[in-house]
């Protein structure tokens, strides 16, 4: 259950009116009136991330999905910026000093302008940096993963492995599909990436991976 | 998904940097039949030698 801080004059205004909804921050208190409500920014939600920085992560994220070219952000417990980086249409490039910045940092996060899910350079990012949570949006969909656990790199290759031979049945199906009509090359290039995640989380312990329409 | 690529993967060398998305594999979809063709006999061989069977 969440708890929810008022300023005075809020529980005020909120104290005539009837029980309304509770949205991103602010109180529905009646139809076209919206009121800000406060929360207590150590709260915590059911993921165990505190509202603060998942607010701080929305925010951003809202601002990228739909830019043309890649953009990161880095957040760190409490919800603040600690990194941010322009790329290019397709990639982003760091440098040394830059990836030594990241290293066990809470979440990355960054817009893929065509639509898919993570590369697996992405991942080999988060493995890398031993990031808690990477995450890419676009128009459509947020994406998240996760390697709850420490590898080592035998983990690690063990992984590549198993993500190269699902790369190779997805998309032998995929063309399938599409030769047979069922999808076509576009549905299946912003679906392969996903599959192979999905299944990959079937299959490996300790890596978590979602997909979320956007709101 | 070429050799180099399987290859710098498992590379936890970060000297020079490092860079995300920077394959367009998933452009593959868009490939004539004979690339294709290629694509799916690697992949198919793959399957093969690490007696792993394809979706049916």
């Amino acid at each position: 259950m969440t708890t929810l801080v008022l300023t005075s004059t809020e529980l005020l205004k909120t104290k005539r009116m009837s029980i309304g909804t509770i949205s991103h921050g602010r109180k529905k208190v009646a139809e076209g009136r919206w009121v800000p409500v406060k929360r207590a920014i150590s709260k915590k939600d059911t993921t165990g991330l505190t509202y603060a920085l998942k607010d701080a992560v929305r925010n951003k994220e809202s601002v990228i999905a739909n830019l043309d070219h890649e953009k990161c952000f880095v957040f760190d417990k409490a919800g603040k910026v600690v990194f941010e980086k322009t790329g290019k249409e397709n990639r982003i490039e760091f440098s040394n000093e830059e990836m030594d910045k990241l290293q066990g940092t809470e979440i990355f996060t960054h817009n893929h302008p065509g639509g898919g899910s993570f590369s697996p350079e992405d991942i080999q990012f988060t493995w890398l940096r031993q990031i808690k949570e990477i995450r890419a949006v676009c128009t459509d969909y947020e994406y998240s993963a996760k390697i709850t656990k420490e590898w080592k790199a035998g983990v690690w290759n063990a992984f590549v492995d198993r993500m190269s031979l699902i790369y190779g049945q997805v998309k032998v199906g995929f063309w399938r599909e599409i030769d047979e009509g069922s999808i076509t090359a576009d549905q299946a290039r912003i679906e392969h990436w996903h599959k192979v995640w999905s299944k990959m989380a079937d299959v490996t312990p300790a890596f978590e991976y979602t997909r979320e329409k956007r709101k | 998904m070429t050799e180099e690529r399987l290859k710098n993967l498992k590379s936890a060398d970060i000297s020079k940097g490092f860079t995300i998305d920077k394959y367009n594999d998933d452009q593959e979809y868009g490939k004539s039949p004979v690339q294709k063709a290629v694509v799916v006999f690697k992949a198919m061989e793959l399957l093969k030698a690490k007696n792993i069977h394809g979706d049916k």
